[in-house]
């Protein structure tokens, strides 16, 4: 039988390491592909996203049964990049790309020309795959945290406000901002063009 | 709805988001106008590039290295009174020694008057001094026994001390012409017993 966060989340409360374990198995790739698409190094992500699970471990208590168990791994999991992200630009280690804001111009990357033709479509997928990545670090992380929840996480309005701690019409705007953030962003990278090739190759 | 209002929907509407009383009036708009049409096609577009982003896992030793974490940090640690005890163990170290040290230098105090007390009868034999209670000094080993000293009426530096004798309640006398060792005090010790048994010997 399937027992659900809540459930597992419940018998690791009264005891049962296995639950625990249970739920560490179902999450563990999850929060550590989220915390790269915050972070954007790999180590870094699986450091934050073990500490994490130590932070459900350590915190089970704090957990209300009968809420949602997702939502709250990943508000754990979205405060900690923040403090991290917020860390690195104390220390001005963050990256060495700059982020783009809502007044500034991001650099501009050469990239092959639009209407290169490509060798292989693996490759060019690949690199429209890199573009998009590359374009979503340059996003604020106020935008970007939302932007992947929803799009890669999957989540729905309600759930990204309870998991960032912000009214239901601020992810809508958020999301809508950093939509339009990464538009520019991904123009600005010429790789506006190739994220749409991939695409309509994808649909073929 | 004109277009700026409409592309600022566009977002929530793609997610499914959107008020449902706002949903007809954007729907019917981008029936009509192209503009607005080909913004939505290219935020589907960069949705779904976001999607393709290959996800990452977790590292192989993730789920070892979470455990190993816990294991640590849930390591009981130690009682507050024994962190005191850490704590106090080095003071009362440092204290005790203080306390040895000052009564090393009291048991001093007498050695170093008495370079400036009267003068004995040096030409006495050392085991026909009178004992009075001038000769009884406290043990500066620590040991809870007084030593009958003979102040020697010499200069402070050249005096001759012998170890203490064990005493059978007589006194030793010092070979002076044979001294053990020379050292900077100015006493001989003629006995080495417990303060009663030296004040039995005071002549009044």
């Amino acid at each position: 039988m399937m027992l659900s966060d809540d459930e597992l989340m419940c018998r690791f409360q009264d005891g049962d390491e296995t639950a625990f374990r249970r739920l560490l198995e179902r999450y563990q790739d999850r929060i550590v592909n989220f915390t790269m698409k915050m972070v954007g190094d790999y180590d870094t992500a699986s450091d934050l996203s073990q500490e994490v699970f130590i932070r459900v471990y350590t915190n089970a208590g704090r957990y209300l049964p009968g809420s949602k168990f997702a939502p709250w791994l990943y508000r754990i999991a979205a405060n900690l990049s923040i403090n991290e992200i917020r860390r690195r630009k104390r220390w001005r280690f963050f990256s060495i790309d700059e982020q783009l804001d809502e007044d500034h111009e991001p650099y501009s990357i050469d990239l092959p020309d639009e209407t290169t033709p490509s060798p292989e479509d693996q490759i060019l997928k690949r690199e429209a795959s890199h573009q998009v990545e590359a374009a979503l670090k340059k996003i604020p992380v106020k935008y970007r945290m939302p932007l992947v929840l929803r799009e890669i996480e999957g989540y729905d309005y309600e759930e990204i406000s309870k998991i960032l701690d912000v009214p239901r019409g601020t992810v809508k705007s958020r999301l809508n901002r950093g939509r339009a953030l990464l538009k520019t962003a991904l123009f600005r990278l010429d790789a506006g063009a190739k994220a749409s090739a991939w695409h309509v190759m994808e649909e073929q | 709805m004109n277009c700026n209002r409409i592309q600022e929907h566009l977002s929530a509407f793609i997610d499914g988001e959107l008020e449902s009383s706002l949903v007809p009036s954007v729907k019917a708009h981008l029936i009509r106008c192209s503009v607005c049409r080909k913004e939505k096609e290219q935020l589907e577009t960069f949705s779904a590039s976001i999607r393709a982003i290959p996800p990452v896992t977790a590292p192989p030793d993730f789920r070892d290295r979470i455990y190993a974490s816990i294991h640590t940090r849930t390591q009981p640690k130690p009682s507050p009174f024994l962190q005191w005890k850490l704590i106090l163990a080095p003071a009362a170290a440092m204290i005790f020694g203080i306390i040895i040290g000052a009564y090393r230098f009291q048991s001093f105090a007498p050695v170093q008057l008495a370079a400036e007390s009267p003068m004995l009868d040096t030409a006495l034999p050392i085991s026909d001094t009178t004992v009075t209670e001038s000769n009884i000094v406290a043990s500066d080993d620590g040991v809870r026994e007084y030593t009958i000293d003979r102040y020697m009426a010499m200069p402070v530096e050249t005096i001759v001390q012998t170890p203490a004798p064990e005493s059978n309640g007589k006194l030793h006398p010092v070979d002076e012409n044979n001294p053990p060792n020379l050292i900077p005090r100015s006493r001989v010790i003629l006995d080495r017993v417990p303060l009663k048994a030296a004040y039995d010997r005071v002549v009044y």
